[in-house]
Protein backbone atom coordinates (compact mmCIF):
# COMPACT_ATOMS: atom_id res chain seq x y z
CA UNK A 1 0.00 0.00 0.00
CA UNK A 2 1.62 3.16 -1.17
CA UNK A 3 0.62 5.31 1.79
CA UNK A 4 2.11 8.71 0.73
CA UNK A 5 -0.18 8.17 -1.87
CA UNK A 6 -3.32 7.20 0.48
CA UNK A 7 -2.62 10.63 2.69
CA UNK A 8 -1.97 12.26 -0.64
CA UNK A 9 -5.65 11.41 -1.74
CA UNK A 10 -7.10 12.11 2.21
CA UNK A 11 -5.74 15.30 1.81
CA UNK A 12 -7.46 16.33 -0.95
CA UNK A 13 -10.80 15.03 0.07
CA UNK A 14 -10.60 17.01 3.18
CA UNK A 15 -9.80 19.84 1.30
CA UNK A 16 -12.85 19.76 -1.32
CA UNK A 17 -14.64 18.88 1.80
CA UNK A 18 -13.86 22.15 3.26
CA UNK A 19 -14.38 24.23 0.32
CA UNK A 20 -17.72 22.77 0.17
CA UNK A 21 -18.67 23.51 3.46
CA UNK A 22 -17.29 27.43 3.01
CA UNK A 23 -19.38 27.50 -0.17
CA UNK A 24 -22.53 26.44 1.72
CA UNK A 25 -22.03 28.62 4.31
CA UNK A 26 -21.62 31.65 1.53
CA UNK A 27 -24.91 30.19 -0.30
CA UNK A 28 -26.82 30.46 3.27
CA UNK A 29 -26.70 34.10 2.57
CA UNK A 30 -26.61 34.06 -0.99
CA UNK A 31 -28.79 31.35 -2.44
CA UNK A 32 -29.73 33.15 -5.60
CA UNK A 33 -25.61 33.31 -6.72
CA UNK A 34 -24.89 31.59 -8.96
CA UNK A 35 -21.22 31.65 -9.32
CA UNK A 36 -21.05 30.40 -6.08
CA UNK A 37 -23.77 28.04 -7.24
CA UNK A 38 -21.63 26.55 -10.18
CA UNK A 39 -18.44 26.27 -7.92
CA UNK A 40 -20.38 24.54 -5.25
CA UNK A 41 -21.54 21.81 -7.86
CA UNK A 42 -18.18 22.02 -9.27
CA UNK A 43 -16.36 21.23 -5.98
CA UNK A 44 -19.09 18.66 -5.04
CA UNK A 45 -18.34 16.53 -7.85
CA UNK A 46 -14.51 16.61 -7.48
CA UNK A 47 -15.56 15.61 -3.97
CA UNK A 48 -17.34 12.89 -4.72
CA UNK A 49 -14.81 11.72 -7.35
CA UNK A 50 -12.06 11.85 -4.95
CA UNK A 51 -13.86 9.82 -2.48
CA UNK A 52 -15.13 7.31 -4.57
CA UNK A 53 -11.36 7.01 -6.07
CA UNK A 54 -10.11 6.96 -2.06
CA UNK A 55 -12.57 3.69 -1.46
CA UNK A 56 -12.23 1.57 -4.58
CA UNK A 57 -8.19 2.14 -3.60
CA UNK A 58 -8.17 2.11 0.30
CA UNK A 59 -11.50 1.20 1.38
CA UNK A 60 -14.32 2.69 3.43
CA UNK A 61 -14.03 6.52 4.58
CA UNK A 62 -17.38 5.90 6.44
CA UNK A 63 -19.02 3.02 7.90
CA UNK A 64 -22.10 4.21 5.73
CA UNK A 65 -22.90 6.92 3.33
CA UNK A 66 -20.80 6.73 0.05
CA UNK A 67 -20.29 3.04 -1.04
CA UNK A 68 -22.54 -0.05 -1.52
CA UNK A 69 -21.08 -3.32 0.61
CA UNK A 70 -19.71 -5.61 -1.26
CA UNK A 71 -21.46 -8.60 -2.41
CA UNK A 72 -19.50 -11.11 -0.54
CA UNK A 73 -17.06 -9.34 2.43
CA UNK A 74 -17.95 -5.88 5.11
CA UNK A 75 -14.96 -4.06 3.85
CA UNK A 76 -15.26 -2.23 6.53
CA UNK A 77 -13.22 -3.97 8.95
CA UNK A 78 -10.72 -4.69 6.26
CA UNK A 79 -9.02 -0.77 6.47
CA UNK A 80 -6.65 0.08 9.25
CA UNK A 81 -8.07 2.34 12.26
CA UNK A 82 -7.03 5.87 12.04
CA UNK A 83 -4.38 5.59 14.61
CA UNK A 84 -3.04 2.50 12.64
CA UNK A 85 -2.39 4.41 9.08
CA UNK A 86 1.56 5.25 8.89
CA UNK A 87 1.74 7.88 6.53
CA UNK B 1 -34.56 31.45 15.00
CA UNK B 2 -34.78 30.28 18.19
CA UNK B 3 -37.97 28.97 18.74
CA UNK B 4 -38.90 27.96 22.74
CA UNK B 5 -41.64 25.12 22.23
CA UNK B 6 -40.48 24.63 25.98
CA UNK B 7 -42.70 27.07 27.84
CA UNK B 8 -41.62 25.43 31.28
CA UNK B 9 -38.82 23.26 31.25
CA UNK B 10 -37.67 23.48 34.78
CA UNK B 11 -40.91 23.46 36.94
CA UNK B 12 -40.41 23.84 40.42
CA UNK B 13 -37.04 25.71 39.95
CA UNK B 14 -36.62 29.40 40.45
CA UNK B 15 -37.56 31.39 37.65
CA UNK B 16 -34.84 33.02 35.77
CA UNK B 17 -36.59 35.30 33.41
CA UNK B 18 -39.12 37.34 34.25
CA UNK B 19 -42.17 37.42 31.57
CA UNK B 20 -44.24 40.53 30.33
CA UNK B 21 -47.66 40.61 32.26
CA UNK B 22 -50.32 41.56 29.60
CA UNK B 23 -51.71 44.44 31.32
CA UNK B 24 -48.83 45.94 32.78
CA UNK B 25 -47.46 48.92 31.04
CA UNK B 26 -44.04 48.26 29.53
CA UNK B 27 -41.08 50.21 31.73
CA UNK B 28 -38.70 50.45 28.65
CA UNK B 29 -34.85 50.98 28.89
CA UNK B 30 -33.57 53.22 27.19
CA UNK B 31 -35.61 56.15 27.81
CA UNK B 32 -37.91 57.13 25.12
CA UNK B 33 -36.43 58.57 22.17
CA UNK B 34 -33.17 56.57 22.68
CA UNK B 35 -32.18 53.70 21.32
CA UNK B 36 -29.89 50.65 21.99
CA UNK B 37 -26.67 50.21 19.92
CA UNK B 38 -27.70 48.32 16.31
CA UNK B 39 -24.80 46.18 14.79
CA UNK B 40 -24.66 45.49 11.49
CA UNK B 41 -22.81 43.18 8.99
CA UNK B 42 -22.23 44.59 5.05
CA UNK B 43 -23.19 41.24 2.84
CA UNK B 44 -20.07 39.79 1.35
CA UNK B 45 -19.59 39.82 -2.15
CA UNK B 46 -18.04 37.13 -3.97
CA UNK B 47 -14.63 37.49 -5.35
CA UNK B 48 -11.78 35.07 -6.25
CA UNK B 49 -11.37 32.50 -3.64
CA UNK B 50 -8.93 30.16 -2.17
CA UNK B 51 -7.36 27.15 -3.81
CA UNK B 52 -8.50 24.01 -1.49
CA UNK B 53 -5.35 23.31 -0.29
CA UNK B 54 -4.73 27.12 0.45
CA UNK B 55 -8.47 26.84 1.82
CA UNK B 56 -8.01 24.84 4.45
CA UNK B 57 -4.37 25.54 5.39
CA UNK B 58 -6.27 29.48 6.21
CA UNK B 59 -9.35 28.54 7.33
CA UNK B 60 -11.36 30.38 5.14
CA UNK B 61 -12.19 29.69 1.15
CA UNK B 62 -12.45 33.69 1.05
CA UNK B 63 -10.02 36.10 0.90
CA UNK B 64 -12.33 39.03 1.91
CA UNK B 65 -12.91 37.02 5.20
CA UNK B 66 -8.98 36.61 6.06
CA UNK B 67 -7.52 38.78 8.60
CA UNK B 68 -6.33 41.12 8.49
CA UNK B 69 -8.26 42.29 6.47
CA UNK B 70 -6.73 44.33 3.25
CA UNK B 71 -10.02 46.87 2.78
Amino acid sequence: MDSHNQAHLLRKIQELSFVAVDLNLYLDTHPGDRRALEMYNNVHRDFLQAVRKYEKMYGPLVNFGYSPAMQDYWTWVESPWPWEIKY
Amino acid sequence: MYRDNNQNPQQGNTQAVSYIDQNQELGYYPPQGMELARAYVPIQRLGKVYPPAKALETGTLFPELYRPYHY
